[in-house]
C-alpha cells in the first residue's frame, strides 16, 4: 500500500505539469486582466467578455461610430437600402452611441463615488496604519541591529572592509548616507575622529575635513593593497598591459595575413609566369648548346670571322643576373620548381661561359660556333629581360619573406609574453578575490549598519509627516520605496540567512500596498481630469450630429457624396484623444484596483476596490478598439467543410473498400498498401499542384477554385487509403453466409453490400466518419494557403490569426477560441477513445 | 422493375455525357497547356471506360470513385512533383514559353509611347442610371488637328480563363453630327461642335451619354475616381485602340493624369533558320523593336541587351534542367551545408521523438499497468488529454503562452521561480530544438502510452509467475520478459512514429516556422527546419523567392525514405498477409 501512496503522488504531480497548458488556456480565456503582462499565473477576477466578444461580438463604441459613418456616406451595405430604412438604422445606432456614453458617465460617477469613500477610509486610518509601518520599520530596525553585531570586531578588518564602501563614494556632506559612513570612519579612525569631532562642533571647514578624509583615505587604501598583498593598481598595470598586446598582436596577424597572402601571389607568379619562361629559356640554350658542343666538319675553315664579344657579353651578364636571382629566391617548397630550373639554367649559362671562353682562344672557329653566337645575340632581349624580371622578383620575394619570418618570430614572442601575463592576471584575481572573501563578513556588517542607518532616517522622515494621505501619500510612498531598497540591495548584495530574509520580506511585504495604492491614486486623479472633459466634448458632438444627420443624409441621397465632419472628430477623439490620454491611466487603475482588493489594509475598503474595478473594465471594454473577426463564420465554416468531407469520403471508402474484402481481382493483394504507399508522399508537395489545379478550376467553376469552401472540401476528398483499409478491416470479419443466403434468394451483389454490409458494418463507418470529420476540422496548412479571405477561413486557419500579429498578446481572446475549439474535439475523442485506440493501433493490440 | 431499362438507358446517356465532357476538358486543358493535368483525365477516363464496359472487370466499378478521386488528387499531385523536381519552375519562371512570349507579345506592360506628349485628346461619355454613372461608355477622341474620333468599349481578344489579357477596339472618325457602331446610330449634340469640349451629350436612340471624365476638364474631375477604378482599370488598363497614325493605349502622362498616347509594341517575333544537331529548323525568335537586338534566351529566361551591352533579366520560362536540382544539394556549397543540417535533424528528430515518447509513455503504462492501483482509468484518461487536444492548438498555446520569450509563463514565471535567467526558445538554435521535442513529447507520449498499456496486457501472466518462481528480481523481469516481448509488438508502431515524426510539419511549423534562420544560404533554412518544413518554405513563403522546382527534388527524396521506412514496416507488421486473407 505505501508503494501506491508513492505512485499516486508522483502521478498526479506528473498530471500538474502535464496538463498545465490546458489548464492555463481554460483559466487564461476567463481572467480579466491582461494575462500577457501579468506576472501570476492565474488571477481571481474573472469574466466572460472574451467569449462575448468571440461569440456575440457586439459593437463598442468605436465601431458603432464607424457604422454611423458609413450609413451617412451610404457605403455597403447600406446602399442598396431604402430611405427609411436607412434612416431606421442611423437613428438606432445613434441611440445606441448615447446610450454607451450614458453608461461610461454612470460607471465613472459610480467609480468616483466609490474612490471618494476610499480616501475617506484611508484618511480615517491613516494614523493607525502610519504607526503600524513605524512599527514594522522598527523591526527591521532589530533584525539588522542584531545581523550587524554578529561576528568579531576586529578593527583592522573593519577598517578594511569599510574602505571598500568608502572608495565609490563621493564627498558629499549633505548626503546622509555619506555623513554616517563618515561617522563609522570616526569610529576606527582615532586621528580621523577628532577632526570629525570638530567638525561637527563647528570648528573646522568642510575643506579641511575635506583633506583629512582623503588622507585617512590614502591610508587606508595603503593598509588595504598590503592586506591584499598587491595593489590595485598593479592589476590595473597587467589588465592594460595585457590589451596593449592583444591588440599588438592583432595588428601583427593583420600584417602577417597581408604578406601571407603576398607571398601566394608570387608563388602563382612564379609558377605561372616565371616556370614556362625559364622552361623556354632552358631549352633555347640547350639547343644552342648542342649546336656549339657538336661542332661540326665545317671546323677549321679559314675565313670566317666572328665578332663573339657580344655573345660573349651577354652569356656573362645573364649568368650574372641568373645567380642573382637564384641566390635571392628563398629556398622555400613552393619555389622549388622554378628553383631548380633556374639552377639548370646557371649550369647550363656557366659551362656555356666557360665554354666560350675557351672557344675564343682558338684561332680557328668553326660555323657552328658563329651560329651559335648569333643564336645568343638575338636572344639577348629575351634572356637579359627575362633574367632581369627574374632577379626583381627574387629580390622582392625574398624582401617578403625576410619580412615575414620576421613577423612569425615577434609574433610568438609576444604570445609568449601575453601568455604569461594572463597567468599572472589570473592569479593575482584569485588572490584578490580570496582576500576580499574573507572581508566579507566585515562587509556584510557594514552594510547592515548603513542598512540600519537608512532605514532609521527614513522612520523618522515618516514620524515627520503629520499625515501620510493627500499630498504627503506620495513621500510617504517614496521613503518606504526607499527602505525596500536599501533592503533588497543589502540582501542581493550579501549573504543574508534564510530567516532574516524572511522577516525582513514579510515586513516589506506589509506596506506593498502604498505603492500600489500611490500608483492607483494617481492615475485616478488623471481619469478624474481627463474622462469628464472628454466625455463633455463627445456629447456635445453628438448633439451637433443629432441635429443635422438628418440634412446630411438628405444631401446623400441626392446624389451627393458626404461624409460627417463631426463623427469624424468624434472618431479621432475616440481613437486618438482616449487611447493616448486615459486608456493607459485606465489599464493602470485597474491593475492596481485589482491588487489592492486583497492588499488594503482596511478591509472595509477592500470591496470598493473591486467595484471600481469592474466598473472601469466595463467602461474599458466599451471604449477599446477591438479588432473584427468572424468567429462563428469560422467555426461553422469548419463544421460545414469536416461534415462534408467525412460524409463524402466515408461514401467512397465504404464502397470502394467492398471488393477488397470479398472478391478475387488482381491487384487485390498489393492495391490498398500501395496506395498506402503513394499516400506517404509528402503531403506539403501536393499542395503546390493542387494550389494549381485549384487555381485552374477556379477560372470555370468559381464554387471550386482557390479562396472557396467548396474547393477546399475537394481537396481534402484525396484522404482515401487508410480509411479504405480501416473499413476493410471490419468487413473482413463480416461472415460471408449471410450475403451467400441472400444471393441464393436472387439479390445482386450490389444489393447485399447495401442491404447486408452496410447495415453490419455501421459501427466502423460511424467511427471512420468521426475520425475524418476530426482530422479535418484540425488540418490547417491546405486551408491555410487556399483560402484567403477571412470570412472563409475555417477555425484553425481562424485560430492561427489569433495566435500572430497583433492578437499576440491578446490571450483571453486567443485562450476562449481554443477553449471553443478544444472542448468539443476533446469530449469526442474521449467518448469514441475506444474506437479510436483500436483502430490507431491495429496490430500492437491485437496481441 | 420495369424501371430498370430506364435506369440502364439513362445510365448509358449520363456515362455519354461525360465522356464527351471529359473529352472537351482534355481539349481545351491541352490547348490551355496543362499538358500534364490533361494526361491524367484522359488516363481516368480510359481506365473508368474499361471498367464500365468490361464485365470481368465488375469488382472495379466499387472502387471506381475512389480511384476518380486518388488519380486527380493524389496520383497527378505526384506526376506533377516528379515533373517539376527536372524543371526551373519557381519564382521568375512561373509561366511557359508560349505563355511567356505571349505576354512579351500582348502585354501593356511590354510596349512603349513613341510620343512624349499626346496628339489626342479624349472625353469618356457614360450611360448614367439617376445620378450614377454606369460602365457603359465611349470615348470621343480629338486629335491635334481638330479632327473628331469614337470608339466604344473594346473587345477582349486574348483572354485566359477570365482574366483579359488584351482586348482591341478602333478609332473611327466623325464627319457628320452622328455615326454608327456595330448597327447602332449614335448622335452627337450639338452639332457642329466647337471641338471635343463642345460635345454636350451623345445620344443613342432613347439612351443618352453624358460626359463622365477628361484630364482636360476640371470640372468632370470630381468623377475621377469612378473611371480610373470602374473604367480605366478594368476596360482600359489592358485595351488598344488602333487609330490612323499608330496604336493608342492608356498610359500615365508626365503631369500624373491618365492619357492616351501612341504606343509600339516593345517586342515583335521573327522566325530564324537554325541549325541544330545537323538539321535546319525554324526557331522563334524574339527582337527588340527599339534596339533591333534579338533576345538572348539560355537557362529558361529571356535576356535583353542594353546599350552598354549588358543582359538584362526580361523574362523566365519553365524550363527542364535535368538534373540540375538534385545535383544543387550536393554541389552548391550555399544549399548543401544548410540542407545537410536539416536533413540530420531531421533524423536527429524524428528519432529524438520516438524516444522519448516511448520513455515517456512506457513509464507511465508500467506504473499504471498494476491492477490494485486504484483510479487507473481516471489517470489513463487525463493523460490521454494532450493527445486528444487537436494538435495545432495545444502547439500554438505552447508558442504563445509557454515558450514565447518575453510573455511565455517559463520564462516569466518558471525559470525566475528556479532561480534561472530566461532563455531564448525561439532565437538560439540549440533551445529551439528543446523547445520543439518538448512539445513533441508532450502531444506524443499518450499514444505511446497507450500502446504500450495495451502490449502489457497481452503479455501472459505464467511468464512471470515462472520467472518469480525461479527467482527473478523486478529489473531482472522487465529486462528479460516485459521490454523484450513489448518491442516485438510495439515496433512497427514505433517505426510508423518514426515516418510521422519525420513530416511532422505541423508541430515544427506553428511553432518555430522553422527558426532561427541559419546563415550563409541562398535558400530560406532554419536551425529546426526539417525537410517537409524546409519543402514548404521553399514554395510558398515568398521571402527569397519561391522555388517549386527544388522544393519537388526534395520531396522525392523524402517520399524515398518515408515510404522505404513504411514498406519495411508493413512488412514488420505482417499486414501482407493480413490483406490476403
Amino acid at each position: 500500500m505505501r508503494r501506491h501512496y508513492v505512485a499516486h503522488v508522483f502521478l498526479i504531480a506528473l498530471l500538474v505539469i502535464i496538463l498545465f497548458p490546458v489548464f492555463w488556456v481554460a483559466s487564461t480565456s476567463f481572467r480579466r486582466d491582461q494575462a500577457a503582462f501579468s506576472p501570476k499565473i492565474v488571477s481571481s477576477r474573472l469574466t466572460f467578455q472574451h467569449y462575448k466578444d468571440l461569440i456575440f461580438p457586439e459593437d463598442n463604441l468605436p465601431a458603432v461610430i464607424l457604422k454611423l459613418q458609413n450609413i451617412v456616406s451610404l457605403s455597403k451595405p447600406y446602399d442598396e437600402m431604402s430611405q427609411e430604412e436607412v434612416l431606421s438604422e442611423l437613428e438606432e445606432q445613434l441611440s445606441k452611441l448615447r446610450r454607451y456614453f450614458n453608461e461610461s458617465r454612470e460607471l465613472f460617477s459610480k467609480s468616483e463615488d466609490a474612490y471618494e469613500s476610499i480616501l475617506k477610509a484611508y484618511d480615517e486610518e491613516q494614523e493607525q496604519l502610519k504607526s503600524e509601518t513605524i512599527g514594522r520599520l522598527s523591526e527591521i530596525k532589530e533584525k539588522l541591529e542584531e545581523i550587524s553585531s554578529r561576528g568579531s570586531g576586529d578593527t583592522k578588518m573593519k577598517r578594511l572592509a569599510l574602505y571598500t564602501f568608502l572608495v565609490d563614494e563621493r564627498f558629499n556632506l549633505r548626503s546622509h548616507s555619506f555623513l554616517y559612513l563618515l561617522k563609522l570612519l570616526a569610529d576606527l579612525d582615532e586621528t580621523f575622529k577628532n577632526q570629525f569631532e570638530l567638525h561637527q562642533k563647528g570648528e573646522l571647514s568642510d575643506k579641511e575635513l575635506r583633506s583629512t578624509f582623503e588622507k585617512t583615505l590614502s591610508t587606508l587604501s595603503k593598509e588595504y593593497s598590503e592586506y591584499v598583498g598587491l595593489s590595485t593598481e598593479e592589476i590595473g598595470r597587467l589588465k592594460t598591459e595585457i590589451t596593449s598586446l592583444e591588440s599588438e598582436l592583432s595588428s601583427i596577424s593583420v600584417k602577417k595575413d597581408v604578406l601571407t597572402k603576398q607571398m601566394l601571389m608570387y608563388e602563382e607568379i612564379a609558377n605561372e609566369t616565371y616556370q614556362p619562361l625559364l622552361k623556354n629559356l632552358n631549352n633555347v640554350f640547350d639547343n644552342a648548346a648542342s649546336l656549339l658542343y657538336r661542332g661540326g666538319k665545317s671546323e677549321g675553315i679559314k675565313g670566317i670571322f666572328v665578332d663573339d664579344e657580344k655573345a660573349r657579353e651577354v652569356l656573362k651578364t645573364a649568368l650574372n643576373l641568373a645567380e642573382r636571382a637564384k641566390e635571392m629566391l628563398p629556398p622555400v617548397d613552393s619555389f622549388h620548381v622554378i628553383n631548380a630550373s633556374l639552377g639548370n639554367l646557371v649550369e647550363k649559362l656557366r659551362s656555356l661561359v666557360s665554354r666560350v671562353e675557351e672557344f675564343s682562344t682558338y684561332s680557328q672557329i668553326s660555323a657552328a660556333y658563329v651560329d651559335f653566337a648569333k643564336i645568343v645575340e638575338n636572344s639577348e632581349t629575351l634572356l637579359i629581360g627575362t633574367l632581369t624580371e627574374m632577379r626583381d622578383f627574387a629580390e622582392n620575394v625574398s624582401k617578403v619573406v625576410s619580412e615575414l619570418i620576421h613577423f612569425q618570430e615577434e609574433y610568438a614572442s609576444k604570445s609568449q609574453r601575453l601568455e604569461e601575463l594572463r597567468a599572472e592576471y589570473a592569479t593575482a584575481e584569485e588572490k584578490l578575490k580570496e582576500k576580499s572573501d574573507s572581508l566579507l563578513p566585515y562587509k556584510s556588517q557594514i552594510a547592515a549598519l548603513i542598512a540600519l542607518n537608512e532605514v532609521e532616517y527614513r522612520q523618522g522622515k515618516i514620524r515627520e509627516l503629520d499625515t501620510v494621505s493627500g499630498r504627503n501619500l506620495s513621500r510617504y510612498e517614496l521613503y518606504l520605496r526607499k527602505v525596500g531598497d536599501a533592503l533588497n540591495r543589502f540582501m542581493s548584495e550579501f549573504p543574508v540567512l534564510e530567516e532574516d530574509k524572511r522577516v525582513f520580506k514579510t515586513a516589506l511585504n506589509s506596506f506593498a500596498w502604498v505603492s500600489s495604492f500611490k500608483t492607483f491614486v494617481d492615475k485616478f486623479e488623471i481619469m478624474q481630469k481627463r474622462l469628464p472633459g472628454l466625455l463633455e466634448e463627445s456629447e456635445r458632438l453628438i448633439d451637433d450630429f443629432e441635429t443635422n444627420y438628418l440634412d446630411l443624409l438628405n444631401t446623400r441621397f441626392s446624389g451627393v457624396f458626404v461624409s460627417s465632419v463631426v463623427l469624424d472628430k468624434l472618431y479621432d477623439l475616440v481613437k486618438f484623444d482616449y487611447a493616448n490620454q486615459i486608456s493607459g491611466a485606465l489599464g493602470t487603475v485597474v491593475r492596481y484596483a485589482g491588487d489592492l482588493i486583497y492588499d488594503f489594509p482596511i478591509e472595509s475598503a477592500q470591496h470598493l476596490f473591486k467595484q471600481i474595478e469592474g466598473w472601469l473594465y466595463k467602461l474599458g471594454e466599451v471604449w477599446k478598439q477591438k479588432p473584427k473577426h468572424h468567429f462563428l463564420r469560422w467555426v461553422f465554416n469548419s463544421v460545414m467543410v469536416a461534415g462534408i468531407v467525412a460524409i463524402m469520403t466515408t461514401a467512397v471508402c465504404a464502397v470502394a473498400a467492398y471488393p477488397f474484402s470479398r472478391m478475387r481481382f488482381p491487384g487485390r493483394k498489393y492495391g490498398i498498401l500501395s496506395l498506402l504507399i503513394i499516400q506517404m508522399f509528402p503531403g506539403v508537395m501536393y499542395m503546390v499542384a493542387l494550389y494549381g489545379l485549384l487555381n485552374l478550376l477556379g477560372k470555370f467553376l468559381p464554387w471550386l477554385g482557390l479562396d472557396s469552401l467548396g474547393g477546399l472540401i475537394f481537396v481534402y476528398l484525396g484522404n482515401i487509403a487508410f480509411n479504405m483499409y480501416l473499413i476493410k478491416g471490419f468487413y473482413d470479419t463480416i461472415p460471408d453466409s449471410m450475403e451467400e443466403a441472400a444471393m441464393i434468394d436472387g439479390a445482386t451483389r450490389f444489393q447485399t453490400f447495401y442491404k447486408i454490409v452496410i447495415p453490419l458494418a455501421s459501427p466502423i463507418l460511424a467511427v471512420i466518419v468521426i475520425l475524418t470529420f476530426m482530422g479535418t476540422f484540425n488540418e490547417f496548412v491546405l486551408a491555410r494557403i487556399i483560402l484567403q479571405d477571412t470570412t472563409h477561413y475555417t477555425y484553425a486557419v481562424g485560430l492561427w490569426t489569433f495566435a500572430v500579429g497583433p492578437y499576440e498578446t491578446e490571450w483571453g481572446i486567443f485562450t476562449a477560441a481554443a477553449l471553443v475549439g478544444m472542448v468539443p474535439m476533446l469530449v469526442l475523442f474521449l467518448s469514441l477513445q475506444r474506437f479510436l485506440i483500436s483502430g490507431l493501433t491495429r496490430g500492437a493490440v491485437k496481441g | 422493375m420495369i424501371l430498370r431499362p430506364i435506369f440502364k438507358i439513362a445510365g448509358w446517356i449520363a456515362l455519354f455525357v461525360v465522356n464527351a465532357l471529359a473529352f472537351w476538358s482534355v481539349t481545351s486543358l491541352f490547348s490551355l497547356g496543362f499538358e500534364s493535368l490533361g494526361v491524367v483525365l484522359i488516363l481516368t477516363m480510359v481506365v473508368a471506360d474499361f471498367i464500365i464496359f468490361n464485365r470481368k472487370a465488375y469488382p472495379y466499378r466499387y472502387v471506381l470513385p475512389a480511384l476518380v478521386l486518388l488519380f486527380v488528387l493524389v496520383i497527378y499531385p505526384i506526376y506533377f512533383t516528379i515533373n517539376t523536381a527536372f524543371t526551373n519552375f519557381g519564382t521568375g519562371h512561373i509561366f511557359t514559353r508560349e505563355e511567356v512570349i505571349e505576354r512579351l507579345l500582348m502585354d501593356p506592360q511590354y510596349t512603349f509611347k513613341i510620343e512624349e506628349e499626346p496628339s489626342y485628346f479624349y472625353t469618356v461619355f457614360t450611360r448614367y442610371e439617376g445620378i450614377t454613372p454606369t460602365e457603359d461608355f465611349i470615348i470621343l477622341f480629338q486629335r491635334t488637328d481638330g479632327s473628331l474620333y469614337v470608339t466604344s468599349k473594346p473587345r477582349p481578344v486574348i483572354k485566359r480563363g477570365n482574366v483579359i489579357l488584351l482586348s482591341e477596339g478602333e478609332l473611327r472618325k466623325i464627319d457628320k453630327g452622328e455615326f454608327q457602331i456595330g448597327g447602332r446610330r449614335y448622335e452627337l449634340v450639338p452639332w457642329p461642335a466647337n471641338g471635343l469640349t463642345g460635345v454636350k451629350l451623345v445620344k443613342m436612340e432613347e439612351t443618352v451619354y453624358k460626359p463622365l471624365y477628361s484630364p482636360d476638364n476640371p470640372s468632370l474631375s470630381h468623377n475621377e475616381g469612378f473611371f480610373k477604378s470602374c473604367i480605366g482599370q478594368k476596360y482600359l488598363a489592358n485595351a488598344e485602340y488602333k487609330a490612323p497614325d499608330g496604336t493608342l493605349a492608356l498610359r500615365i502622362a508626365s503631369d500624373n493624369t491618365w492619357r492616351f498616347f501612341r504606343i509600339q509594341r516593345l517586342y515583335s517575333i521573327t522566325y530564324k533558320e537554325m541549325e541544330k544537331d545537323g538539321r535546319r529548323e525554324l526557331q522563334s525568335v524574339i527582337v527588340n523593336n527599339r534596339t533591333g537586338k534579338p533576345l538572348i534566351e539560355s537557362d529558361g529566361t529571356f535576356y535583353d541587351v542594353n546599350e552598354d551591352g549588358e543582359s538584362v533579366f526580361v523574362a523566365g520560362y519553365i524550363d527542364y534542367v535535368g538534373t540540375r536540382n538534385f545535383k544543387r544539394i550536393v554541389e552548391d556549397p550555399n544549399v548543401a551545408k544548410p540542407f545537410l543540417k536539416i536533413f540530420t535533424w531531421t533524423f536527429v528528430w524524428a528519432s529524438l521523438s520516438v524516444v522519448f515518447t516511448f520513455a515517456v509513455g512506457l513509464s507511465f503504462a508500467l506504473v499504471l499497468n498494476d491492477p490494485t492501483l486504484r483510479g487507473r482509468v481516471i489517470y489513463r484518461t487525463l493523460l490521454i488529454i494532450p493527445w486528444a487536444v487537436p494538435a495545432f492548438i495545444s502547439v500554438l498555446v505552447w508558442r504563445n503562452g509557454m515558450f514565447n520569450e518575453t510573455y511565455g509563463i517559463i520564462n516569466k514565471v518558471v525559470l525566475p521561480l528556479l532561480g534561472l535567467g530566461r532563455i531564448k526558445w525561439f532565437n538560439d538554435p540549440f533551445w529551439a530544438k528543446v523547445a520543439c521535442l518538448i512539445v513533441n513529447t508532450w502531444l506524443g507520449f499518450p499514444y505511446m502510452m497507450t500502446v504500450s498499456l495495451g502490449a502489457l496486457q497481452s503479455i501472459p501472466n505464467e511468464l512471470y509467475e515462472a520467472a518469480a518462481i525461479d527467482g527473478a528480481g523486478k529489473l531482472h523481469r522487465f529486462s528479460k520478459i516485459t521490454f523484450p516481448l513489448l518491442t516485438t509488438t510495439v515496433a512497427p508502431l514505433l517505426v510508423g512514429s518514426f515516418a510521422f515524426n519525420f513530416n511532422n510539419f505541423v508541430n515544427i511549423y506553428l511553432l518555430t516556422q522553422g527558426g532561427p534562420a541559419l546563415p550563409n544560404t541562398t535558400t530560406p533554412a532554419g536551425a529546426t527546419d526539417i525537410l517537409i518544413s524546409y519543402t514548404y518554405k521553399l514554395s510558398f513563403e515568398g521571402g527569397r523567392g519561391q522555388d517549386f522546382g527544388f522544393a519537388s527534388a526534395i520531396s522525392l527524396i523524402i517520399f524515398a525514405i518515408v515510404a522505404g521506412i513504411s514498406f519495411v514496416n508493413f512488412k514488420l507488421s505482417g499486414a501482407f498477409e493480413e490483406v490476403s486473407r
